[in-house]
Formats: structure tokens, sequence, C-alpha cells
């Protein structure tokens, strides 16, 4: 099978089939549009964060996060329950989804009833994760993504290709074609440029919108502060322009208390951007109150679980303390060669290699922890300890192979299982690498690999040798 | 100037704000409003942080409409009709944290969301009392009162983009210039 890395970047409706990894990896090896915009983006968000990070202003940040993580997950249902009741106090309502179905049915009927024609949005991966957009737009309403880099790949029909910078997979060169396209006219590709074409568009839409739907960063048990971490503004308009804010909050986010945002926040935006603080941080305590002549006159909560709960109390619960700052995409020599599409979900990376294949039942990602050349990089920067690389050799060990995998190391385990074989077997190895040339699946395990020199004599020889030696 | 107003107006600098030291809050908005005639958004004269007195935003929205800008205040019953033509807009702050040069904001009565994030320009008085050292501090002095307010922002230098090509553009959504008058 061939895929071109425009259908492998195409925005996949759920059901529809997707090719296998390798076919994936091997049209975003071929992009060369691609591999110029991934070589510019490791440099840059991988300097500013290891410059941000090494600031003795913020020594001990890592572990103080890491604890509270930690601790919110442990107790991440008496957390939610202590969240619920804060948001309700504060007049917000409360929804819980089981899974994508439910979010999109709760948000859909929603929107109905209050005869919502346009919503606008701030960028969330968690609606990405439930295809809300799509849904949207098949009960005939308009859909506004307003995070310039999720406008770019709303326009071009994509889907994100890095979870804070949704268009990082595009040029320059390709965002002006495509500005250019919607404008009618050609621009000017100057950055400056192509953002005020942006927001000159986008301003109508804040102003006219029926909804704002955006995600959540953290939310607070106690105070039941809803908090999201921007750079351009769109979250802040989208959350105090419209007359109703939907957040959608999958169930991990939640922290103990208000005042762990002061470690929170900088945490992840330096290991995000590597700014200190990024421009805006929005602290949302529910609906306007009396007196305020802005900010939505109703405010709405889905809590998604979508399969999260599912790994409380699994070697994978550490996944659940991941905050998405993106370091581990940054950082991983296998997302800087092949980019975010070809992990084929919403989520990419290390983080998106443990979290897929979890999040969704069947076997759609189950090759994704090969995606991975093991080399704890993305463990060695995470912000929040999650042992990423030790999580997807967890994973390969459960993932179902195929039958003739499965033979094959049947047969191995059992030849090593006896003496003689083993034996044999390891003077076979000083052959094996012409022999395994010989089949087909052993050309393709040994294409690439460089297998170490086999010793001249084996162990058991030289060790029968060395004893009846005088 | 103060050690916390200098660490301040350095941090804002590095993020490409505009930092007016023991300036005369009056003067630099009509500076910065300029000569042309604009519209100017001007939040009630109340303090964010419920302690102290205003900041003299009365007098400023007084000597810009004396200067021929039309000023727009919360109280106006056209303050949303006319807020997304306003050039400027002017606020106090309920804290200022010196080690990012940022804004600490809430909302309220007299205090909408939209001054500090829909005109072209962000301009912001912050006094002597409003200086803390960090975000913890920040945020423990808004979470003192008892109730938060219904919404609050922390605002770091102007509205930026990393979108094209992971080099940060300023001026996307929010405001392109943000002004702070320190004391």
């Amino acid at each position: 099978m061939t895929v071109t890395y425009v259908e492998v970047a195409r925005h996949r409706r759920a059901g529809e089939p997707l090719a296998p990894l390798r076919d994936r990896a091997r049209a975003s090896l071929g992009d060369e549009d691609l591999q110029g915009a991934l070589r510019v983006m490791a440099g840059r968000f991988n300097v500013g964060r290891r410059i941000a990070m090494s600031d003795p202003a913020v020594s001990g940040l890592r572990e103080k996060g890491m604890a509270i993580r930690s601790e919110g997950v442990a107790r991440l249902r008496e957390n939610l329950a202590r969240l619920e009741k804060s948001l309700t106090d504060l007049g917000v309502h409360v929804h819980h989804a089981a899974d994508g179905a439910a979010a999109v049915r709760v948000i859909s009927d929603l929107a109905r009833a209050r005869g919502v024609k346009k919503v606008v949005k701030s960028k969330s991966m968690a609606t990405e994760e439930i295809d809300l957009n799509a849904h949207l737009e098949d009960i005939g309403i308009e859909v506004v993504e307003t995070d310039l880099g999720e406008y770019i790949v709303q326009k071009a029909h994509e889907r994100p290709s890095h979870i804070i910078a949704p268009a990082v997979h595009k040029s320059r060169v390709q965002v002006t074609t495509l500005f250019s396209e919607l404008a009618g006219h050609p621009l000017p590709d100057r950055r400056e440029d192509l953002c005020a074409f942006a927001q000159e568009r986008l301003r109508d839409d804040f102003l006219t919108a029926d909804m704002g739907i955006s995600g959540v960063n953290f939310a607070c048990a106690d105070t039941g502060t809803l908090v999201l971490v921007t750079n351009e503004g769109n979250g802040r308009m989208t959350t105090s322009l419209p007359p109703i804010h939907v957040a959608v909050m999958p169930i991990e986010k939640v922290l103990p208390r208000f005042s762990d945002l002061g470690v929170m926040v900088p945490l992840l935006v330096r290991n995000a951007t590597g700014q200190k603080l990024s421009s805006y941080v929005s602290f949302l305590n529910g609906p306007r109150r009396e007196g305020e002549v802005d900010g939505p006159e109703e405010m709405h909560v889905v809590i998604l679980d979508n399969g999260r709960t599912g790994l409380l109390g699994t070697p994978f619960e550490p996944m659940l303390r991941c905050i998405r700052c993106a370091a581990c995409l940054n950082v991983c020599p296998v997302y800087g060669t092949i980019g975010g599409h070809a992990y084929g979900g919403t989520y990419s990376g290390p983080m998106g290699a443990v979290l897929a294949p979890l999040l969704h039942g069947g076997e759609e990602f189950d090759d994704l922890p090969e995606a991975t050349s093991l080399c704890g990089a993305c463990s060695s920067v995470c912000p929040v300890g999650i042992p990423l690389h030790e999580l997807l050799i967890t994973l390969r060990q459960r993932a179902r192979t195929s039958r003739g995998k499965r033979w094959f190391f049947g047969l191995w385990s059992r030849a090593w299982s006896r003496p003689s074989l083993y034996r044999a077997s390891a003077r076979l190895a000083r052959y094996g690498r012409p022999l395994a040339r010989l089949t087909p699946p052993g050309r393709r395990w040994a294409e690439g690999r460089t297998l170490p020199e086999p010793a001249r004599q084996t162990f058991h020889a030289w060790w029968a040798k060395t004893r009846t030696a005088p | 100037m103060s050690e916390l107003a200098e660490r301040f107006a350095r941090e804002l600098a590095a993020v490409a704000g505009t930092p007016h030291a023991g300036a005369n809050a009056a003067e630099v908005a009509l500076e910065v409003a300029g000569q042309t005639p604009i519209v100017a958004a001007v939040d009630d004269d109340t303090d964010g942080d419920g302690g102290g007195g205003g900041v003299g935003l009365d007098a400023i929205a007084g000597e810009l409409a004396r200067a021929g800008h039309r000023v727009l205040r919360p109280s106006d019953a056209w303050w949303s009709a006319e807020l997304a033509g306003a050039y400027l807009g002017v606020t106090g702050c309920a804290a200022a944290l010196a080690d990012t040069g940022t804004l600490l904001l809430t909302f309220g009565p007299g205090r909408p969301r939209g001054t500090s994030l829909v005109p072209r320009v962000h301009l912001a008085i912050v006094k002597e009392g409003d200086l803390v050292p960090s975000l913890p501090d920040g945020l423990a002095r808004v979470a003192d009162g008892g109730r938060l307010a219904s919404a609050m922002a922390c605002v770091t230098g102007p509205s930026r983009s990393g979108d094209i090509e992971q080099i940060l553009t300023l001026g996307v959504h929010g405001p392109a210039h943000v002004h702070v008058v320190l004391p």
C-alpha cells in the first residue's frame, strides 16, 4: 500500500481505515516541506526549554510539579468530586461524558437547545480527541478555530501535527499559499502580514459567535477555577465574548489546590515554549456576575473520561500526570524524523505512542509503541517524571502480535529451553546474519540494524577448553 | 524606583512590553493615544485588589476626553457595542509580578474582561502596593479576599503567536502593544 503525505495529514473521520505505521512513516520521510519544517522546529523548541529550565530561579520546580501531579492522580476520584462541588457552587453546569460520543451529544444538544449557529473555539486537544468539529458541522453549526495554528490546519482540512504547535509541519511559504487562496489575492509572505490576515478574518467571528468552546489546562478542586494558558488572546476572547462558554476537560486536568498553579503554570510554560510565562493565563471562576458587562452568561464543563479511568491502578497510571507540554515530542528522534501526522491519531510523539493504544480500543494503534528508539530522551525531559520509554516497552509486551511472530518466538523459547538446542543456536549465530537474510522477514529485520560481531568461539566452547587445560 | 519596580520594568521590556517608570499616567495615556482622535475604553477607578484607592482612571478618562478622544466607560449603555472599535484600553491591576513583568487583572463590575483584550493597545497603571515578586505571591493576594473574581488573567506583554515557524510574532488577537506606568 502506498500513501502520500497529503493523505497522512488529511483530517480522517473516525472509522476510516488507517494505513500501517510503516507506510505513514515512509510518506513523511519523502515529504521535503515536512522534513524542513521539522528541522526548524526541534531546534527552536529544545533550545528554549533548556534555557528556561536551567534558570536557577526555578530549581526544584520539576520535583514540586511531579509531587503535585502524582498526588492529583493518586486521589483523582476524590479531587474530581471536590471540583464538581466547587464548580456547581460557582453556578457552572457540570456534565460527565464516559466517552467521546457522550461528550459530543452533550454539546450538540446544548447547541441545538440554544439555537447556536456559530461556535468559536480556542485550541483544545480534547476536542480533537472526540472529533467535535466534524460532529457540530454535521448538525449545521459553523465551527471556527481561532488559534492561528489550528486555523491554518482547519483551512487546510488537516489534523494538528503537534500538541502545542498544530501547524508546525507547514512552512511559511505553504501558509502564504493557503491564506492567499482564502483571500483571493496574493499575500506577502511576512509572518506579521499572515498573522494580521487571520486576526482580521477572525475578529468578526468572536463578536458574532453564539458559543465559545475551549479546553482546560488545569482545574482547581478547591476553588473550581478553570485555567487556560495561551499566547494569542484567542482563548481569552473565546471565554469572554460569546454568551455561552463550554469547556471540555479530560478528568486528569484536576489539581488539588488553587495554590498549585504557582508551580504548575510556570512548569508547563517553560517546558512548552521556553517562556517564563505565556502572554496570557486565564483563570475562570464561573459565569458573569451581577453588575458585569461582559463574560459568558452561561458556563458548562464537560468532564471527559474516554478510557482514562481504566488506567488507574495499572502500570500506565503515571500517564495521567501528563500536562501536554510537548517536551517529549520536541526531543524525540522519531517524532523529529516522521512528524506528528505519521502517528495517525490525535496525540503524537512519545506521549501519543503511549496514549493512543490505551485510549482507543481496537488494534489500529497497536503498532505505535514501535515508533520509538527507546533512547529515553522523553523520560529524561518529562517535567512530571512519566517513564515514557518504559511504558512503551510495557505496551510492546502487551501488543497483539502477528501469528507469524508468535510462532517464531514460541519456537525460539522452546529451543532455548533445551541445553543442546541452545548450544547449537549459539554456534549457528556466527552464521546468523547471512542465514537471516535468506528469508524476507529476516531481511526486513536486519535492514538498518547494526549487529554486533559474534565472538570467534562460544562461551561454552571456551569454558570446556579452559576447564580441561592443565 | 523600588527594586521590584525595576525588575518588573526589565522583564516587561524583555517580552516587548513598554514600561514607563515614574511617569505621569495621564501624560502617558495622551502620548499613547496620539494626535488623531481615537476611541479609548477606560475602566472605573476601582482598585482590583479591593484595598487602597484607585489609580486615577477617572482623571485619565477626563484628560483623554479633553484632548478630543472619545472615551468609553463600563457604565455606558453602548460599551459592548462600541468596544470593538476602541484603539486604547486603560486599566489598573490587582497585582504586578516583578519576576515576569506580568499584570494580574481581576474582572468584575467596572472592570470588564474586554478593556485589556479587545483594543489594539493596553495601558495599565501599577501602584507601589501592587508589586509582588512572583506568580505564587500574586495568586495568594487575589485568593486572600475569600471569593475569587468571576474571571482573572495574567497578562505578560503583548499578544503573540509562534504558530508560523515557531518565531514569536506580536499582536495576533489581543493587544499588540502593552504600556505599563510604574511607580
